[in-house]
Formats: C-alpha cells, structure tokens, sequence
C-alpha cells in the first residue's frame, strides 16, 4: 500500500487552508485519511505551516511519498533539507 | 507556493465558466492535491493530456480575472467589511463618558466608517448616491 503526504483543502469559498494527510494513495478523494500531521494556510499574513515534525520524520521513515506541494511545506519547516 | 492558493481561489470564483474537464481536472490537482500521473489514472487520460488541460484551463483563469478583476475587487471588498466591523465594535465599546467627552472623534470614525462604504459601494454596485 503506497502511503502519500498530501495537502486537503478545508476552508470555505475563496478562503482555502489545507490540513497536510497522511493517506493512502488509491483513496485520495474520499476524504478518509490515516493520521493529520499539520496545516497550511496560505491566505493569512503571513501565511501559517504547521508542521509536526516527529510525525512527518516518522512517516517518511516509513517511506511516506510526499507530493511536490506537501515536499515544499516539509522543507520549510525543516523537516527535510 | 502563493500560486497552489492564487488558482485555488480563481478556480472559487470562475470555476463555473470553465469546461467541465478543465474545472475537474483544476480541481484534482489544486484542491485534492493529486499528482498528474494520478489524476491520469483515475481520469483515464494521458499524463499530457492531463497537463495541457490545467495549463489551458489556468490560462482561462487568468484570462477572465484580467477582465473581471473579481481577485483583487473580492480582497478589497474583505479587507473593507474587517475594518468597519473593527471600527464598530471599537465604538460599540466605548463608555458614556467617551462620548459625552470626545464626539467628535466618534463623528470623525463614524464619518471614516461612511467613507469606507461609500469606497465599496463605487466598486461594486457603481456609484452611490452621495447627498447626505
């Protein structure tokens, strides 16, 4: 089972922020995912990542794929170089 | 990264006006977060074809917002009602004695707050009847 880290977009019209999921790749639109390690929210000045590191290190230790936008909020708060 | 949240909103508002395979595919990928080679499988579609649908469809965006200008219009127009809820909820917290003290500064900010509308009134609905 491939395990991806990928942003979900909450919020409402015109407004989005994204929870970063952990969630299996064959289920990326029901909405089902396996474990919430943070969010981002690029509308807020500045804009807010939270990103809970031991988690995310953790996931990716288990081979977690990260998507290219996921990648981006990863490095930014440092969780890889 | 702005850009994930810039198409994410143009999408909100000209969604609608796009071919239905182009707001989908939009939509799989700024929304949901899918990768090409994902939303090529679960579309049935080449990755290509996958790629040339947003860049067109990104491009429409960006096309109507330059006529519509809704982006920048949206922004302001929430950028304003924030700043006159700030003003009124600083007024509606005000003792007697402030205003028995200072009602001119009340009348300068409920004259700003006039202003303010008067300034989002001209965007949106054209001008506003200006005689009071």
């Amino acid at each position: 089972m491939a395990v991806k880290i990928r942003l979900k977009r909450m919020g409402a019209k015109k407004a989005p922020h994204y929870r970063v999921v952990v969630a299996d790749s064959r289920s990326p639109r029901d909405g089902r995912f396996i474990e919430e390690i943070g969010y981002y929210n690029p509308v807020a000045k500045p804009e807010e990542i939270k990103i809970d590191v031991e988690k995310a290190k953790n996931w990716l230790s288990k081979g977690a794929q990260p998507t290219d936008t996921a990648r981006a909020l990863l490095k930014k708060s440092g969780v890889i170089q | 990264m702005e850009k994930l949240a810039e198409v994410a909103i143009l999408l909100d508002l000209y969604g609608e006006l796009l071919t239905s395979k182009q707001r989908d595919v939009l939509d799989l990928y700024y929304n949901h977060d899918l990768s090409l080679a994902e939303i090529a499988e679960a579309r049935n579609i080449s990755r290509q074809g996958v790629h040339d649908l947003i860049k067109r469809g990104e491009r429409s965006l960006y096309k109507l917002d330059k006529k519509l200008n809704y982006y920048t219009k949206w922004s302001e127009l929430e950028r304003g009602i924030e700043s006159i809820l700030e003003e009124l909820e600083y007024i509606s917290r005000l003792s007697d004695d402030d205003f028995a003290d200072s009602p001119d500064s009340i009348r300068r900010r409920l004259l700003d707050i006039r202003q303010k509308l008067l300034t989002l009134g001209d965007t949106w609905i054209g001008r506003l009847n200006d005689g009071i």
